[in-house]
């Protein structure tokens, strides 16, 4: 079967994901919190995130929301493929690919609120706001992992290398 | 290769979150009377005690200005910047 080169991912959301990712990165393991270089981190993943938010409206095809919507019944037919060994790969977003972006676009769109709030005079000391950036930062970390493994998986299964797509910008589709 | 991946990304979780929580801790509640009836008295709105660095860190307002305090355990207060990072 011939396989078959496509453009699936722009520059934008390219430079998004890997930005968005170092950043997370940086902020949860090298920067100290309640530190400037934590909070400039901080801004640049809001305004990534606020990027990326007009990109899903008038970006590229798999880049638009609406490109990736959570559908159930979708979801349900990926998890029925991995379980009957069936493989069908999906040119932009799987479904679940899809949940779990719109979980860490959320994820850190909460983490970047909450920890601009404790810098305003309102939140600032404020126990729960600092609780609520806590947990999200174990969340998003639980969420970066399972992606991760999931990417990896998923690219085994499907014969389809997806994190060299997210740097080229092109799916190799069986 | 997938194995590896998930060792490697599963140490980095469970690493991390002591790493965030381990110099913070609790302040004892009569350090925490003592200090706030203090410092309110000098006008300071107390928002948040924290046990940092073998000291008590307290997040304080004052005419909208935002500030953190540094008392030793003798409740005596000194200066003190948390570790640049």
């Amino acid at each position: 079967m011939m396989s078959e080169r496509v453009r699936v991912w722009d520059p934008l959301v390219r430079i998004f994901h890997w930005s968005l990712a170092g950043a997370f990165l940086a902020n949860a393991f090298f920067t100290r919190p309640g530190k400037e270089v934590h909070q400039w981190v901080g801004y640049a993943v809001a305004g990534l995130i606020a990027l990326r938010v007009i990109w899903g409206l008038v970006g590229t095809r798999h880049a638009r929301f609406a490109d990736f919507l959570p559908m159930p019944g979708a979801v349900l037919g990926q998890i029925r493929d991995m379980a009957t060994g069936r493989r069908h790969a999906h040119e932009g977003h799987s479904p679940l690919g899809a949940l779990m972006i719109w979980n860490l676009l959320l994820t850190m769109a909460g983490l970047a609120a909450s920890g601009y709030a404790m810098t305003t005079l309102t939140f600032f000391g404020v126990g729960w706001v600092e609780e609520v950036h806590q947990v999200l930062v174990v969340w998003a970390e639980i969420s970066v992992v399972v992606h991760v493994l999931a990417v990896v998986g998923e690219s085994l299964r499907l014969g389809v290398n997806l994190p060299k797509s997210m740097v080229t910008g092109y799916k190799t589709l069986p | 290769m997938i194995r590896k991946i998930a060792v490697a990304a599963l140490a980095l979780t469970v690493l991390s979150a002591p790493i965030a929580m381990a110099s913070e801790g609790m302040v004892e509640a009569a350090a925490q009377e003592t200090l706030t009836a203090q410092l309110t008295a000098e006008g300071y709105e107390v928002r948040q005690f924290k046990a940092e660095d073998g000291l008590i860190e307290v997040y304080v307002v004052k005419d909208g200005k935002m500030e953190e305090l540094w008392f030793d355990a003798d409740l005596k207060q000194i200066e003190h910047e948390e570790d640049e990072g």
